[in-house]
């Protein structure tokens, strides 16, 4: 089919079988690949309520139709399954060159269910599958196991998606590495991987897919080009020269970072604190060489060395935003060395740096109120701020050795479950922890990160922190008229998403090329009107997952403390609170679903088509 | 009346120093940072208008507010974050 390789390829690992399945052009042009397509083969492959480590339980690697077809910024691929920390739908999505190699490989898409009594990798090579033994790789990090398959498979080029010493013990957090430094990290994807004893998928093929108008593409990725040469070149230039990180500075006085675990504000930090910690200025320290991912002109990677201090390294991925944030702002810290080995460390064990940090400073913030002991902590002193503690907290969960380690390997609630303390401290969306963009700052991401049917995610679309965030605040504040440009931002998000595309492309794509890449691509020809219906069919998919577990509105949690219930008493969110219950209603109603049910109604389903199965478990056929 | 400006951002604001600035009573955001300009021999693209946003005396403020006498004005980007 073109724009595909037009195959999927369904693993059994209990009984070391596989299916090979036709992509049909149908189910291709209704849900065009990434989460849209996940979430459409595990509704109807994955039976209700599944509990997320049973044999039943499916996990998959689904690439987008921009996935090494020749858009610009079109490298990423997705891992669906179901949450273990949600209990929900589950997907995240990764850069680097792993999704343009499964294609190379000769699938879109490859799911797995069953459980392998020992540890396994499923290697494919051109089309070919073939269950490796993974019993020596199996407790080794993400960088041993990388060099290992490698070395055995003689191929220093092959593609694959791991996990390391985190998804094997199931950790809330674990998630899913490529390319060294990329990760599918949030929801816990790790933990499903590692519940199926699957260390690694490896992908090698040199399958060549044909696309519908490949002048079209050639022309598309010129205005690309010329747009970055253009109206957002300088954006652009910040961008690949030091990474997401490139704001951590602004981000920490507009109030979009948070601050001691989202309770404080700029004040708290010196301004040495902050600059130490900005990209630009670990860049000048650390900076070896830049990366990018496939198909990538902007490159927003580079790669550092630490040649002294205490944590000395080579070859380590620049931190990103959020990691800098989580490591950074939340606990308190300038202590950019700290950072980075932190980063490292959650590469190297396969954990969600997010959450991760997150949880850290949760229990620095619990420390620090008295509800645990220098003791408890085996020693360590968490006093907000200090850099050695973090590394000292980071290294116990990474190592698991201990039994605060393990505790803390549940994450936040988790641990505070375990421990039966500290949920006054909690800042999470249905259980899983924030990236570094409040809410209170742009109040339509606290509709996103309590509703999206992946909570607690900056990337899905929405009143997001971009245009939204710097709107006069009697605007923003208002809660009004929220829901047509809300509904409108998801659809676009949900054809990123979907096309496999980088969340840069908001800005790095010019308006409009996003569906007239994918339509060069795949031929499919979709219209305006084709376009709304395909991103809301995705988002009504993922959706329509959490509904048949027997989710409602009451299930989508949020912190109070995220949308400002108490408001922050100092800086530039002082005396914030969001009416999110109304921004809610507002997204709802103009998609015109029950308020207290979520249920679209049959009309919308049939409106937007190929949601059959959906119509059928809500309404009976 | 003088207003503190620091630009933040500085590769979006390229050849902008910070510093106290002289400015008319009753000067926008826009005001000051045309004059910080004119006084830096610098002129910001026209596309800085939605990339650029600011902390007036540490409060989000617009390009058509009001800036005080003794302000500070931070000069930040507006897209943020990855």
């Amino acid at each position: 089919m073109i724009g595909y390789a037009g195959k999927m390829l369904f693993v059994d690992l209990t009984d070391k079988t596989y299916e090979v399945r036709e992509l049909t052009e149908e189910l291709a042009k209704n849900y065009i690949g990434g989460p849209a397509l996940g979430a459409k083969i595990l509704y109807d492959e994955m039976p209700a309520n599944t509990p997320v480590f049973a044999p039943e339980s499916m996990l998959g690697f689904v690439s987008g139709p921009t996935n090494g077809t020749g858009p610009l910024m079109g490298g990423r691929y997705t891992v669906v399954s179901k949450s273990p920390v949600t209990g929900g739908w589950n997907d995240a999505n990764s850069g680097g060159e792993f999704g343009p190699k499964l294609r190379r490989s000769g699938y879109d898409a490859v799911f797995f269910k069953g459980i392998s009594d020992t540890p396994v990798y499923l290697f494919i090579d051109n089309g070919e599958v073939s269950f490796r033994d993974a019993s020596a790789v199996w407790g080794k990090t993400t960088i041993e196991t990388e060099n290992a398959i490698r070395a055995e498979l003689g191929d220093p080029k092959v593609g694959i998606a791991l996990i390391g010493p985190g998804g094997e013990r199931m950790s809330n957090m674990a998630c899913i590495m490529n390319d060294t430094h990329r990760a599918a990290g949030r929801g816990g994807t790790g933990a499903v991987m590692g519940s199926k004893r699957l260390k690694a998928l490896v992908v090698r093929g040199d399958l060549k897919i044909e696309v519908a108008d490949r002048p079209a593409i050639v022309a598309l990725n010129k205005a690309v080009v010329e747009w970055e040469k253009g109206p957002v070149a300088a954006v652009v230039a910040v961008m690949g020269a030091h990474g997401t990180g490139n704001g951590y500075e602004d981000s920490i006085l507009v109030g979009d970072a948070g601050i001691k675990n989202w309770g404080g504000w700029s004040g708290d930090l010196t301004e040495e604190q902050i600059e130490m910690v900005t990209s630009q200025a670990m860049d000048k320290l650390y900076k070896k060489k830049k990366f990018a991912c496939n198909a990538c002109p902007v490159g927003c990677g580079a790669i550092y060395e630490i040649k002294d201090g205490p944590w000395q390294l080579e070859d380590t991925g620049r931190p990103e935003y959020e990691t800098e944030g989580n490591f950074g702002s939340m606990v308190l810290s300038g202590d950019a060395q700290s950072v980075n080995y932190c980063n490292f460390l959650c590469n190297e064990y396969g954990y969600d740096t997010i959450s991760l940090g997150a949880t850290v400073a949760w229990l620095m913030e619990c420390y620090n109120e008295g509800l645990f002991t220098l003791d408890e902590m085996g020693g360590i002193d968490l006093t907000w701020g200090d850099g050695h503690a973090v590394v000292a907290i980071s290294e116990a969960i990474c190592r698991a050795d201990t039994e605060m380690g393990r505790a803390l390997n549940l994450a936040s609630r988790g641990a505070a479950e375990y421990w039966d303390r500290g949920y006054e401290y909690l800042v999470t969306a249905s259980g899983i922890e924030f990236p570094q963009h409040d809410a209170r700052r742009a109040p339509g991401l606290a509709r996103t990160y309590q509703y999206d049917p992946t909570p607690g995610r900056h990337v899905k679309g929405g009143l997001g922190f971009l245009d939204h965030g710097a709107e006069p605040p009697e605007q923003k504040y208002s809660f009004k008229d929220t829901g047509e440009r809300d509904v409108a931002d998801v659809i676009g998000l949900e054809i990123i998403n979907a096309g496999g595309y980088c969340q840069l492309s908001t800005f790095g794509l010019p308006p409009g090329s996003r569906i007239q890449l994918i339509n060069a691509v795949t031929g499919f020809g979709y219209d305006e009107d084709g376009e709304r219906r395909l991103g809301l069919r995705s988002y009504t998919m993922r959706h329509a997952f959490n509904l048949r577990e027997g989710m409602r509105r009451s299930d989508f949690t949020i912190s109070d403390r995220m949308v400002g219930k108490p408001p922050l008493e100092n800086g530039p969110l002082a005396g914030v609170t969001i009416d999110n219950e109304q921004l809610g209603d507002n997204f709802f109603n103009e998609l015109g679903w029950d308020l207290e049910t979520l249920f679209p109604p049959r009309a919308f389903l049939e409106e937007v088509g190929g949601l059959e199965p959906v119509i059928a478990d809500l309404y009976g056929e | 009346m003088t207003v503190n400006v620091k630009f933040v951002c500085k590769d979006l604001t390229e050849g902008l120093v910070n510093g106290e600035y002289d400015v008319s009573d009753g000067a926008t955001v826009r005001g000051v940072v045309s004059e910080c300009e004119r006084v830096c021999g610098v002129t910001l693209p026209p596309e800085r208008d939605k990339q650029l946003q600011f902390l007036l005396n540490g409060k989000s403020a617009q390009w058509d507010y009001a800036v005080p006498d003794g302000a500070k004005l931070h000069v930040l980007r507006a897209i943020l974050g990855g």
